[in-house]
């Protein structure tokens, strides 16, 4: 049964070859077996997603069954759960259980999903490799010794391992589409504002986009029917109509230009990286697309941009923890200001810590014009070039990373982790588009491409990533687990 | 740009964060990493660029004045390590 | 010997009356239960956005067009960093670079008449904290973060008050503009308007200013006049001493009237001021602007003017029925009533203003209504009742609520101007007092004036206070000739 795509396993329910119940069932006992090694779950939800799933076959009894009715998911534990622990994999909220749902589970709840747990990530979403949970870090299904990606790594391993059919992730700067690429699934980071943040916990509030994971184009545009759409909760929602992202997923892609920057394919890029995507867009252009060689030398700025705006936006976000109101609360305080210091050092990671003083750095006086104005300046010129780029095609393609996953002894110095995000960071500085889709192996790990599209163009992403499933069997790859460990 | 030690036991007070002296000086050259790739913004020509705050283009939706929340206090006050009275209890402030 | 001059400068912060806050739909009505009325918004709980009240926008662009500011079309909102446990973000959102209101000014007039214009440098909107109390919680404190997240606009003035009694003047004139515009309630007891002052001094004819000190959340004019005061006094003293005044944040009690240092200014005060990513800019249209400016109230100063050229009240009455919006329609409804705004503005600044006064209550709140007052003037003018029954009617309309007919009738103290009754009145004050009768007709007419009034009294004695008192002299006078 967890060979079975979201889509497949809707068509089972609605056939009446198994029920919500089944499926649950199936997954919690494989969330069971093997997630002890894999890590990629903070919190399992066991008893709440068999109630989930009987009240789904009820509303299924009675007719009133809606396309996702039934399915599970898996949730980032940066989505508030009313009621179930969200931790965003930090100290600082191991006690944290929201009253409120994030619009993302409230929307998929109300659609009668059912939700099997809390996925592992980089503790507040910060990072690329997953190991700076307070919960452990997540393996790779495909080799233990390697990290999954991050900061989406929980629901990534958790999709690739099939403990889930799908996940929800989030994406500042690559976290859905680094780890979808480094597991072999599929994850889309939809235009900024698709999806409402409410109840998200927050990175950097200009580049967090919410999005969904899962082993196909095809289960993705199923779960945007249900997530994108405007939201009066948060006030950067976009009021342009969702759509049915489903529907035009069966169109040809003839006559599509895909422009191919020089900068996604450096002389450093792998071999082992560079040929499988190479091969993906070749498949594409048989399948009618235009390739057409472009050029955005913009894209050497990213990093240092993405660095300087993310810590300074999150350290601003962090700091409404401070032990009063939630969250962790030093012991015996001698004061107000031991109870903030020692709340927040006890609480944060090591990890979080460095991006807070150094966002504080940006936003001090002698920074700010200098470095974070800066910033948003070359910003602009990234979001200018990229949709200029636009313009003249209709996507543009590229490895989402510039390496498969690596081991965990590997990239510990921050900048190195922060340069595996290279290619997926233009995208969210200007606020587009893209997904991330298993285009082959390199010595036993998976390979990803990435689309970036233009804004609101995620039904097309979708389409062409849906007509090259349709083409290959790279999704459809499934780690060994057990044998493996 | 560089952060001496000096900077950083600035930056953790501004930040409310206590480091000892041999994690300051662990964090001091990954810091330092960190600020020698923003530094490479300086040489980027960004002449009549306007910042670009937000990939969101619109303007703030405005919503009716109307009290629509409720009393959450049976629900937000067990979050908080400590409470009395319906207060948040926290050490003596001097300052008002 | 230095002739020193004082410079000024008020930050005002001006609680909106908004129902709900500027980010959340909790409400902001004064009193509730602690942290009832504190959203997940309000908390900072994670994950939780602003949505902002269009109410709270609107309020700060009326005050805007009240004091002839530009209007910012778009204004920014921003994240201003500092850690207090009634600061739920770690942050406050307010405006920065790109406020809402800029420019304008504010006249003042001062005691002796002398007119003067406060620039005003700009009105930000942001969010205000929640309290702090210090009883009750064993030598800890407790957090209410009801008030976290109320509209407030912050009004911030040039320097340009040069005393203590003009920065009283400005502070009231606002007061008159916010309560007049009805964006604050004026609930100064509440904390509805708070006053920070900055205070330098300099020797008279220095062109640069002299250090400042920024004295925090006075809650009454009577508390910032002898704030300022004293502080000037004290730098004078500081600076005459060879001293330098160090660049401070000052609190002042008011139960001591004395003002401690709270802590001397850093370059460690370092905001981080930045563009709140949750907001985007709010955006007004010209034409929301000028419905709004279509709206606006008569305000205090044309108001004044107009109550000195149409009602010809002196200039004093003017300005103090005018500072106050409620209290001037209250004597605009009893004038147009009693058609007689002279007599409208005694009783509102006197018998109305002092009952008020006695019983702790607002003029929106009065036991007489601006209806009820009209009607008894207009009995005092038509000769129904005279000007001390009038007090007599006052008293018991406040107290019953009855109209002023209903307890005249009732009590049966309409005047007398039947001249028939009266002259039987008069004859028995004659009769009764012979003496006083001989004495008076043998006296020179000059005398004659002074012993009159003792006729006169003893005939309103008589009548209960009823008798007309113009009818009883014209009486008096014939019968006295004899």
């Amino acid at each position: 049964m967890h060979q079975l795509t979201l889509t497949q396993l809707q068509q089972g329910l609605a056939n009446g070859d198994f029920t919500a119940t089944d499926i649950a069932e199936h997954y919690l006992s494989r969330i069971e077996a093997h997630d002890p090694q894999l890590n990629s779950f903070i919190t399992i939800t066991a008893d709440q997603a068999l109630a989930q799933a009987k009240a789904a076959d009820k509303a299924r009894a009675k007719g009133e069954a809606g396309p996702l009715n039934g399915l599970p998911i898996a949730h980032k534990d940066m989505f508030c759960t009313q009621g179930v622990k969200t931790t965003s994999a930090s100290r600082m909220l191991d006690n944290f259980v929201p009253p409120y749902n994030a619009t993302v589970v409230e929307r998929l709840q109300q659609a009668g999903m059912v939700m099997l747990g809390k996925t592992n990530m980089d503790e507040f979403a910060m990072g690329s490799s997953n190991t700076t949970s307070f919960y452990g870090a997540v393996k790779n299904p495909w080799q233990p010794d390697c990290v999954p990606g991050g900061s989406s790594g929980g629901s990534a391993a958790a999709v690739a391992a099939r403990l889930t059919p799908a996940a929800t992730g989030s994406d500042t700067g690559g976290s859905i589409r680094q780890p979808a690429a480094l597991t072999g699934i599929t994850g889309l980071k939809p235009t900024y504002g698709r999806i409402s943040r409410w109840g998200m916990i927050a990175l950097a509030s200009s580049m967090d986009q919410a999005g969904p994971m899962a082993t196909t184009a095809e289960d993705c545009a199923l779960l945007l029917n249900a997530l994108a759409g405007h939201d009066n909760k948060d006030s950067t929602s976009a009021t342009q109509a969702a759509e049915d992202y489903t529907q035009g997923l069966q169109q040809p892609i003839s006559g599509l230009r895909i422009g191919v920057p020089e900068e996604f394919f450096p002389e450093t890029l792998s071999s082992g990286v560079a040929n499988p995507v190479r091969a993906a867009l070749s498949l594409l252009e048989e399948q009618g697309a235009v390739l057409v060689p472009i050029s955005l030398p913009c894209l050497a700025w990213v990093v240092p941009t993405y660095t300087a705006l993310v810590a300074a936006e999150a350290c601003s976000n962090l700091s409404r923890f401070d032990g009063v109101r939630f969250g962790h609360q030093c012991d015996n305080p001698k004061d107000i200001e031991d109870l903030f210091t020692r709340s927040r050092s006890e609480g944060f990671g090591a990890n979080v810590k460095e991006r807070i003083l150094l966002g504080n750095s940006m936003l001090s006086v002698e920074n700010y014009q200098r470095y974070y104005v800066k910033a948003q300046q070359v910003r602009r010129l990234i979001s200018q070039a990229l949709t200029e780029a636009l313009q003249e095609v209709d996507l543009i393609a590229g490895p989402t990373t510039p390496d498969v996953a690596f081991g965990f002894d590997d990239k510990q110095d921050p900048v190195s982790m922060n340069l595996s995000d290279t290619f997926t960071i233009g995208a969210n500085l200007a606020g587009l588009p893209a997904i991330s889709f298993p285009v082959g192996f390199e010595q036993g790990l998976p390979v990803g491409a990435q689309l970036i599209g233009g804004a609101f163009k995620e039904a097309q992403l979708l389409q062409v990533v849906h007509q090259y499933q349709q083409a290959t069997q790279w999704h459809q790859e499934t780690p060994k687990l057990g044998a493996a460990q | 740009m560089s952060l001496s030690q000096d900077d950083l036991i600035r930056l953790a007070k501004l930040s409310l964060l206590n480091f000892s002296e041999a994690e300051l000086n662990a964090l001091q050259p990954r810091l330092n990493q960190l600020t020698n790739v923003i530094a490479e913004l300086a040489s980027i020509d960004t002449q009549g660029a306007q910042p670009l705050i937000h990939p969101f283009d619109g303007t703030a939706p405005l919503r009716t004045d109307a009290v629509t929340e409720p009393d959450y206090r049976d629900q937000v006050l067990p979050l908080s390590a400590n409470t009395a009275d319906s207060h948040y209890v926290v050490p003596q402030v001097i300052e008002e | 010997m230095i002739e020193w001059e004082t410079v000024i400068g008020l930050e005002v912060h001006v609680q909106l009356t908004t129902a709900s806050k500027i980010f959340s739909g909790s409400s902001t009505a004064f009193g509730a239960e602690p942290n009832s009325q504190a959203s997940l918004i309000d908390l900072g709980l994670p994950g939780t956005l602003p949505s902002v009240n269009r109410a709270a926008i609107e309020q700060a662009i009326s005050f805007g067009l009240a004091i002839g500011a530009d209007i910012n079309q778009r204004s920014v909102f921003e994240r201003k960093h500092y850690f207090y446990p009634d600061s739920p973000k770690g942050y406050q959102t307010t405006q920065n670079d790109e406020p809402i209101v800029k420019g304008g000014a504010i006249e003042i007039e001062l005691e002796n008449g002398e007119r003067k214009t406060i620039r005003i440098h700009h009105a930000h909107l942001e969010e205000d904290a929640g309290k702090s109390s210090h009883e009750g919680f064993q030598g800890n404190s407790g957090i209410d973060l009801n008030r976290a997240g109320t509209p407030l606009i912050e009004v911030v003035s040039e320097p340009d008050m040069r005393s203590a009694e003009e920065a009283v003047a400005f502070a009231r004139a606002l007061y008159s503009i916010v309560t007049t515009l009805g964006v604050c309630d004026g609930k100064m007891a509440q904390g509805s308007l708070r006053f920070d002052v900055n205070v330098s001094v300099r020797p008279k004819g220095q062109e640069e200013f002299g250090t400042r000190t920024e004295t925090k959340n006075l809650n009454s004019f009577r508390f910032m006049e002898a704030c300022i005061k004293q502080e000037v006094a004290r730098q004078i003293d500081v600076l005459e001493d060879g001293g330098n005044v160090v660049q401070e944040t000052r609190l002042y009690n008011g139960d001591t009237h004395t003002a401690r240092s709270l802590r001397v200014k850093e370059d460690a005060d370092d905001y981080r001021y930045f563009p709140c990513p949750d907001i985007p800019p709010v955006v007004v249209s010209s034409e929301d602007i000028e419905a709004l400016k279509a709206a606006l109230p008569e305000l205090p100063e044309a108001r004044k003017a107009r109550f000195v050229s149409e009602y010809e009240l002196s200039n004093y009455d003017a300005t103090q029925l005018t500072t106050e919006r409620h209290t001037a329609d209250y004597f605009e409804a009893v004038a147009k009533h009693c058609g007689d705004a002279k007599l409208a503005a005694n009783w509102v600044l006197g018998d109305v203003a002092g009952m008020l006064n006695q019983q702790e209550l607002s003029i929106t709140d009065s036991p007489i209504s601006a209806e009820q007052l009209g009607e008894l003037i207009t009995r005092i003018k038509d000769g129904t009742i005279s000007g001390r029954i009038a007090k007599q009617v006052f008293d018991a309309v406040c107290e019953s609520g009855k109209s002023p007919d209903a307890i005249i009738e009732e009590q049966g103290l309409k005047q007398v101007s039947d001249s028939g009754a009266l002259e039987k009145i008069v004859d028995q004050v004659l009769a009764d007092n012979p003496e006083q009768v001989e004495a008076f007709r043998a006296a020179e007419e000059h005398r004659q004036k002074r012993m009159f009034g003792f006729f006169v009294g003893q005939t309103m004695r008589l009548s209960q206070g009823k008798a007309n008192p113009q009818q009883v002299n014209q009486i008096l006078q014939e019968k006295l000739k004899g």
